[in-house]
């Protein structure tokens, strides 16, 4: 109970507060500009609250993240293009309701039903959470080794078009985590010399560089527009707030959508993007007028908006409780967290527990922040939409250099932000996912180090990781997962 | 021919990893040494590279795939290079300078109108100034 009191007062502290509502209007305006997604923003901001206390770092890159997936909604609504990945399936019902002229009523929905969406899954966080990081308390090496391999399994399941060049990225992430102190001995790998790589790559500038400058680089040479979709402006919105009857109807088909974006977003490397997309298509089946989706049903874009900002709770729950990144802005977020000087997993609700209350609180007056300024914003943000794309481009540019320096005031960090940079321009232009890299750039540690330890506790035998009971259900998993996710893209694509 | 190009950068990658990874000890079974790991990924990263390679020599063949000539290739290439400089740069010369001409030639490069560059670019240079170099207190040069 103490606990819980000090992590409330740590969220609602005044200046925590402000920073949220800092976050949010930041997030607002990030979320709804097409090609600046929920990542980038959070990756640019966190250098930025380096200077803040945990509380309020955290209060703002949690502003910017769940106002962010919620904004998003609003130019797919508006203009056909999604502000972020997460938003794709937003576009199927919310622009044919714009069409249709009822473009307000489509706003207010997705203000609703995000928010009903983000208290769910913050409610799977509690509810989950706690039990889940108790269990993972009594993990030894070989489990968190097999963890770890299940982690990167599932990314790669879910990642990009080819699982092939999804493996490899993964290995290539994994690489570049050797660099440094060997975990058990101590000796130098790959340091050429450089004492700035002894406690190896610092992860936030390569997050920054991969999300901020990379993605900048692809769009400057895609010749990709803010907005590409010749959609007329909305003139006039209509009727905002849903009614309490539409609310009330809608309401089923929400439930189905915040499970389905709460499990989605709990497996390792799966976001909101496709919680948004499955829940859609799922709820189609129970929609009492299914004939509607894709035509402005109100269901379809209810479902699609609980669905992805449900699942950020579920992507929170295995971040926190296992260490596990949900999706690229947990792995962000854990980034963050290390900065602030957690380490997230089960030892963190067993040590730091009013932390964990602290993430918990903010991430509902996330929710309740962008309720409280939705309806009124919605369709102001649209105007940021013509600012000249050249000078958006060249802001991230120079926050992800300058952000990324001025942590450690280090040069050598530069350099890291600029290599990392043209290594995320590169891989978008072979279409190689980033979501394994950067997982098992966070993941290659843990399984190293436990694999290791495994290997010397049991004298050499690889029966270990077998032979103890959660290991080898979590190899299953891994297998499952492979096999599964190979299977159905061999029949999607001929196996690619 | 994206394929191609990845999966021989990949197997370039796992040759000079495997011959760095051999520098390091491999250390026994119920003791594996620093250079277990890096040989391992190493070893993967090439089988797989190869796989790819042969996949997309194979689909090559087949199909001529769309080549990258229809991205923006110029302005890429100079905004990378500017990027590059600036960061080679730290440190010598003058912050705000430094920071204005990068961002004035990547808006220029990229399509803005010169008296809209101007602008932006002095805006958002003497903006990250403030808050980085005045509110933050980093030490720039």
């Amino acid at each position: 109970m103490q606990q819980f009191i000090q992590g409330f007062f740590q969220a609602v502290d005044p200046r925590a507060v402000i920073y949220l509502l800092l976050g949010t209007f930041s997030g607002l305006v990030i979320g709804t500009l097409p090609g600046l997604t929920a990542t980038m923003a959070v990756a640019i901001l966190t250098p930025l609250t380096f200077w803040l206390s945990p509380n309020q770092g955290l209060a703002m890159l949690i502003g910017v993240w769940n106002s962010a997936i919620f904004s998003g909604g609003i130019s797919a609504i508006l203009i056909n293009t999604p502000g972020t990945p997460a938003s794709i399936a937003s576009t199927f019902d919310g622009f044919a309701l714009t069409k249709k002229g009822m473009a307000g009523l489509a706003l207010g929905i997705n203000v609703v039903f995000s928010f009903i969406g983000g208290i769910l899954g913050v409610l799977a966080l509690i509810v989950v959470g706690f039990p889940l990081a108790k269990f993972a308390l009594s993990f030894g090496p070989a489990e968190y080794f097999t963890l770890a391999i299940f982690g990167l399994s599932t990314m790669v399941a879910v990642s990009g078009k080819s699982i092939l060049k999804g493996i490899i990225a993964g290995f290539l992430g994994f690489s570049i985590s050797l660099i440094g102190l060997d975990p058990i001995f101590g000796s130098e790998r790959f340091t050429f010399g450089k004492m700035e790589l002894l406690n190896g790559i610092s992860f936030v500038p390569v997050m920054i560089g991969l999300f901020g400058i990379g993605e900048v680089f692809y769009q400057i040479f895609a010749k990709r527009q803010v907005v590409s979709t010749g959609a007329q402006p909305v003139t006039q919105l209509g009727r905002v707030v849903p009614t309490f009857k539409e609310t009330k109807s809608l309401t089923p088909v929400a439930l189905l959508s915040a499970l389905i974006g709460i499990i989605i977003g709990a497996i390792p490397g799966a976001g909101a993007d496709i919680a948004g997309l499955v829940a859609w298509d799922q709820s189609k089946r129970v929609a009492k007028k299914p004939q509607e989706y894709g035509q402005g049903s109100l269901e379809g874009l209810a479902a699609s908006t609980t669905a992805n900002n449900a699942c950020l709770g579920g992507a929170l729950t295995t971040m926190m409780a296992l260490g596990l990144p949900g999706d690229a802005v947990t792995a962000v977020l854990i980034g963050a967290f290390i900065m602030y000087g957690v380490q997230p997993g089960p030892v963190m609700f067993r040590d730091n527990a009013s932390f964990v209350y602290t993430v918990i609180i903010l991430m509902i007056l996330a929710n309740v922040a962008f309720l409280a300024v939705g309806f009124f914003v919605s369709k102001l943000l649209t105007k940021f939409l013509s600012l000249p794309q050249s000078f958006i481009w060249t802001t991230i540019i120079i926050l992800s250099l300058i952000g990324s320096y001025a942590i450690n005031n280090s040069a050598f960090d530069l350099l890291i932000v600029f290599i990392s940079g043209f290594a995320g321009f590169a891989f978008r232009l072979f279409d190689v996912p980033l979501g394994p890299i950067v997982l098992a750039l966070i993941l290659g540690p843990m399984a190293e180090a436990n694999m290791r330890r495994a290997l010397i506790l049991s004298q050499g035998n690889f029966a270990t990781f077998f032979t103890r009971p959660i290991s080898l259900v979590l190899v299953i998993l891994s297998v499952i997962s492979l096999l599964t996710s190979t299977l159905k893209k061999k029949a999607t694509n001929g196996g690619r | 021919m994206g394929d191609l190009f990845f999966s021989l950068m990949s197997i370039a990658y796992s040759i000079y990893l495997f011959v760095e990874s051999s520098k390091l000890p491999e250390g026994i079974a119920n003791m594996p040494g620093p250079g277990f790991f890096p040989r391992l990924i190493a070893f993967m990263v090439l089988i797989l590279s190869c796989w790819l390679l042969i996949l997309s020599l194979w689909r090559f063949s087949k199909k001529r795939e769309a080549s990258f000539s229809q991205g923006r290739w110029i302005q890429t290439i100079s905004t990378i290079l500017l990027v590059f400089l600036y960061v080679l740069l730290w440190g010598k010369g003058n912050f705000l300078f430094n920071t204005f001409v990068l961002l004035f030639l990547i808006q220029v490069v990229t399509g803005s109108k010169w008296y809209v560059a101007l602008i932006g670019s002095a805006t958002l240079s003497v903006s990250v100034f403030l808050l980085f170099g005045k509110i933050f207190h980093v030490l720039f040069f």
